[in-house]
């Protein structure tokens, strides 16, 4: 068994910490706890985000008749999450964040895949959390589980143990459902076993959390329950066997009760109980005296069980994420928890990709980004197809799970932890849209700075496109000046070349810094991204690629006269020559 | 409520939920049972019903077994002062007398009259002692085990009646009113033979008082059989069995084979020997042995037919009486 170190365990001083520290927006659900009452592997300090009543009573109902499923996953859709100050309005759709989570954290144990909570994974990546502490502990712990692979199956183990047992309470399989008793009973041994597996786990807080309630009374009684399911007595036989090999009878010797579990009682004992059930209105059956015991154990553990629920999805995130590690991996490509430094120290991204594109079995070619400080506004030029939206996705992506404690789709990395993210990548039509393109691109605009804090991190796509370049340029200008302000790590992208080349040539802009697509000895990009400004968009090998030069045009319209003609010569006759009434 | 499902042995906590649990409140919680209290009380009221009816029925039974054991008891020590009436002695009388008759039916041992009966009043003094009476074939009375349906076929007759109260003369017409008599039966004849007892009196009575009969008292199972014991204790002929076992004087008539030829009358008598034995059965010692033959033909013929056997009897009683 692996052990981690002890700071994957709630140091006092963190433990000590008052409701007064604890996460803005954790709710009336949410509330900190002394160690070893939750196991918790996203926070420092132990935190319930479930609603821990709600779902306590969830699993009383469903661990009584099953439910139709969905019990945990809604319990994790409501979860609360750690403070944050990002909004994920702000970037979710624009950087695929779904998508990307669907296609890459994927949980395959074995041969099985594993199905996760994608909406609730969604829900607690796209807050990062505002303590750095937070990202700290998940940063560790995930370094952890990535360099001892022990503990990685010790945590899948358990994480296949919790599917089972989700997959048993919510009765989803149909398990169980014919013997409703002995489906209970299967629900009490996978939790015991559960309890059991986490008491031995190399994760500290897993450890402590097992560690208790197996010292508690309800634990006791669970097992006592299930060894009293399992040897009510031990029977010595001496059996007879035929010349055919076959039993023709059999002596009972001994008959040893177990007499040391206090469910064991004598079968007078047996009997009243029986008795006094169905005078109590049950009925007169050995199944319900079972009942009302089986009753009575998951009274006593219901408490410890809901946290289990939050207990699952937080191994989603870290088995997600090196599923998200081992899928990179097999691909040639590396990942890396990055170093996180302060906003003014350079911003480094070695081999960096898109991880959009592998997920669509798309060849990536990495590439590396450099700027000597991250509150900078970074202006991207190059050419059209050249890579540059998917690099602004693959930086937003990138910083977001920068700042949830995860790995980022880089070899090596430095990144500074930023105050929010601003994305604007898409510019749909909308039927109700009030203004026009220039109209509504000038709304997200001022939306922008309505919502921006200082320190965060702004990706815009094509800035003041939907206009005249001469008047559109004064809005950049006037947008570029005003975001330096608030000293936010900017990147845009643009095609306003020469606008771009002034800015570069004048520098009235300090924390300007301008990318451009490098272009191969054949006039290509090479998807690698070097200092300066673009000098063309090659829009012209664009269209030409996409079949928009003249002589293809030509070409498609005299097919099309051609064609025409065809189908209607009569008409064409009658028009010409034939007399008129 | 305190359940029977928790013991000793559980934890406190353990025990206060699976009390919960039995007392529904959990249950209330979920709604799943909602009618369990009204259940509880029409199980109870069922319950209660069903241990009123078969406690009736216990203590009815058990009123019955006692009046039952009380009836068996009376009617025991009923029996026990009966048999504490007669000794160990007494109730072996049937097989004595059988014995004794065995031994006389065998080969003849000869005429005797012994010394005690030669005085003129000695036999009548011999006869008014209590006695026991039989007449009865000597192929017959030789197997002990033939005794008791001889005992039953054997009555007061004309022999009996002609010893103790002998006719004047011995002429036909002098012992036919004994023979008559002796045919008529009834008080006269017991008026006569008050002394005198039939062994059918002990082998139909002394059963009664064996501890066999003791037993099936003790072992009756119910009341049908326990009053057909009582039936039958109150009909056995207690007294004339004691009465008989309590003989002093047995008197016997053996029927030897009747002689070959002759005619048989229609009462069955035939010229044939009769050996007459009169013990004392006190002192175990014979008194009288003699041995006579009786032959019908001497009777007048047109009374032959009906008073043959009995004016037989009294002409050898007359014989008898002669020869001391």
């Amino acid at each position: 068994m692996a052990t981690l170190p002890n700071w994957v365990a709630p140091s006092p001083k963190l433990a000590n910490r008052t409701n007064a520290s604890s996460p803005i927006g954790s709710g009336e659900v949410g509330e900190f706890r002394e160690a070893g009452l939750l196991p918790d592997l996203l926070h420092p300090v132990p935190w319930c985000r479930i609603d821990r009543e709600q779902t306590r009573l969830a699993m009383v109902l469903a661990f009584s008749g099953g439910v139709s499923g969905g019990l945990f996953s809604d319990a994790l859709d409501r979860a609360s999450v750690a403070a944050s100050t990002w909004d994920p309005h702000c970037y979710v759709r624009d950087i695929f964040l779904t998508e990307f989570l669907s296609s890459c954290f994927k949980i395959r144990i074995g041969r099985e895949d594993c199905i996760v909570a994608t909406s609730a994974l969604v829900k607690l990546i796209a807050s990062p959390p505002a303590d750095p502490a937070v990202v700290d502990y998940r940063r560790r712990v995930l370094a952890s589980l990535a360099q001892s692979p022990t503990l990685r199956q010790e945590l899948e183990r358990l994480y296949l143990l919790l599917r089972k047992f989700r997959s048993l309470l919510e009765a989803a399989t149909g398990i169980g459902r014919l013997d409703a008793q002995r489906r209970q009973l299967d629900i009490l041994q996978l939790l015991k076993q559960l309890i059991d597996s986490m008491a031995t786990s190399g994760l500290a807080r897993i450890a402590t959390f097992g560690q208790r309630i197996q010292t508690g009374e309800p634990y006791r009684s669970l097992a006592d329950l299930l060894t009293y399911d399992e040897h009510l007595a031990t029977l010595d036989l001496k059996v007879r066997v035929g010349a055919d090999g076959s039993i023709r009878g059999f002596n009972i010797l001994s008959v040893q009760q177990n007499d040391n579990n206090p469910f064991v009682a004598s079968p007078v004992r047996r009997w009243l109980n029986k008795f006094e059930l169905f005078l109590r209105g049950f009925r007169f059956s050995d199944g319900e005296v079972m009942a009302r015991l089986i009753d009575a154990v998951f009274d006593g553990i219901e408490e410890e069980i809901a946290p289990l629920v939050q207990l699952m999805g937080d191994l989603e995130f870290y088995l997600g994420a090196l599923g998200f590690l081992d899928m990179a991996r097999a691909q040639g490509y590396e990942l890396c928890l990055p170093e996180l430094v302060a906003s003014e120290h350079p911003r480094m991204l070695v081999d960096f990709f898109n991880p959009l594109l592998f997920a669509q079995n798309i060849h990536v070619v990495p590439c590396t980004i450099a700027v000597d400080r991250h509150d900078s506004t970074v202006l991207l030029t190059g050419p059209n197809s050249g890579g540059k939206t998917r690099l602004l996705q693959g930086l937003g992506l990138a910083q977001l799970l920068a700042q949830s404690g995860l790995w980022v789709p880089a070899r090596a990395a430095s990144l500074s932890l930023a105050a929010g993210l601003v994305v604007s990548l898409i510019q749909e039509t909308k039927l109700d849209q009030a203004e026009g393109r220039l109209g509504m691109e000038l709304l997200r605009i001022r939306e922008l700075f309505e919502r921006l804090p200082a320190g965060a991190m702004v990706i815009l796509d094509e800035l003041c496109s939907g206009t005249n370049p001469s008047e559109g340029e004064e809005i950049f200008e006037l947008v570029l000046r005003m975001l330096t302000r608030l000293r936010p790590q900017t990147f845009i992208t643009t095609h306003f070349l020469a606008f771009a080349a002034r800015l570069e040539r004048e520098k009235k802009i300090a924390e300007l810094r301008f990318l451009q697509v490098q272009l191969g000895s054949d006039q290509q990009p090479t998807y690698q991204f070097v200092d300066g400004v673009a000098r063309t968009s090659l829009a012209g090998q664009a269209a030409a690629r996409l079949g928009v030069t003249g002589e293809q045009l030509m070409a498609l319209i005299e097919r099309n006269l051609a064609q025409q003609g065809a189908e209607h010569p009569a008409s064409d006759g009658e028009s010409s020559g034939a007399p008129v009434r | 409520m305190p359940t029977l499902l928790v013991n000793a042995k559980m934890h406190p906590a353990l025990a206060a939920r699976i009390a919960a649990s039995v007392n529904g409140r959990r249950s209330q919680i979920i709604k799943v049972r909602s009618n369990v209290k009204f259940a509880f009380w029409l199980r109870v009221l069922f319950v209660f019903s069903v241990v009123v009816v078969v406690v009736t029925i216990l203590y009815s039974r058990h009123r019955e077994r006692a009046a039952f054991e009380g009836a068996r008891g009376a009617l025991f020590d009923e029996w026990r002062r009966e048999v504490a009436a007669i000794t160990a002695k007494e109730r072996g009388f049937v097989e004595r007398i059988a014995s004794i008759l065995a031994a006389e039916a065998s080969r003849y041992q000869g005429d005797l009259v012994s010394d005690e009966l030669r005085p003129s009043a000695a036999l009548a003094a011999a006869l008014a002692r209590p006695t026991l009476y039989l007449r009865g074939p000597t192929a017959g009375l030789q197997a002990a085990n033939a005794i008791n349906r001889y005992a039953m076929e054997s009555g007061k007759d004309a022999l009996l009646l002609c010893l103790l109260e002998p006719p004047a003369e011995t002429a036909e017409k002098s012992m036919l009113p004994k023979a008559r008599l002796a045919l008529a039966g009834g008080p006269p004849v017991n008026d006569i033979t008050r002394n005198v007892s039939r062994l059918a009196d002990a082998v139909v009575g002394l059963p009664y008082l064996m501890p066999a009969w003791g037993e099936r008292i003790k072992h009756a199972k119910d009341n049908v059989a326990l009053l057909r014991c009582e039936r039958e204790l109150q009909k056995a002929p207690l007294e004339a069995a004691k009465r008989a076992s309590r003989a002093e004087v047995l008197i016997a008539a053996l029927d030897e084979p009747n002689d070959a030829g002759g005619v048989t009358e229609l009462d069955g008598e035939h010229a044939h020997s009769v050996r007459v034995v009169v013990i004392d059965l006190a002192l175990g010692k014979v008194l009288l042995r003699l041995r006579r033959q009786v032959d019908p033909n001497w009777v007048t013929p047109n009374r032959r037919s009906q008073y043959a056997r009995e004016l037989d009897s009294c002409k050898l009683a007359m014989e008898i009486r002669k020869s001391l």
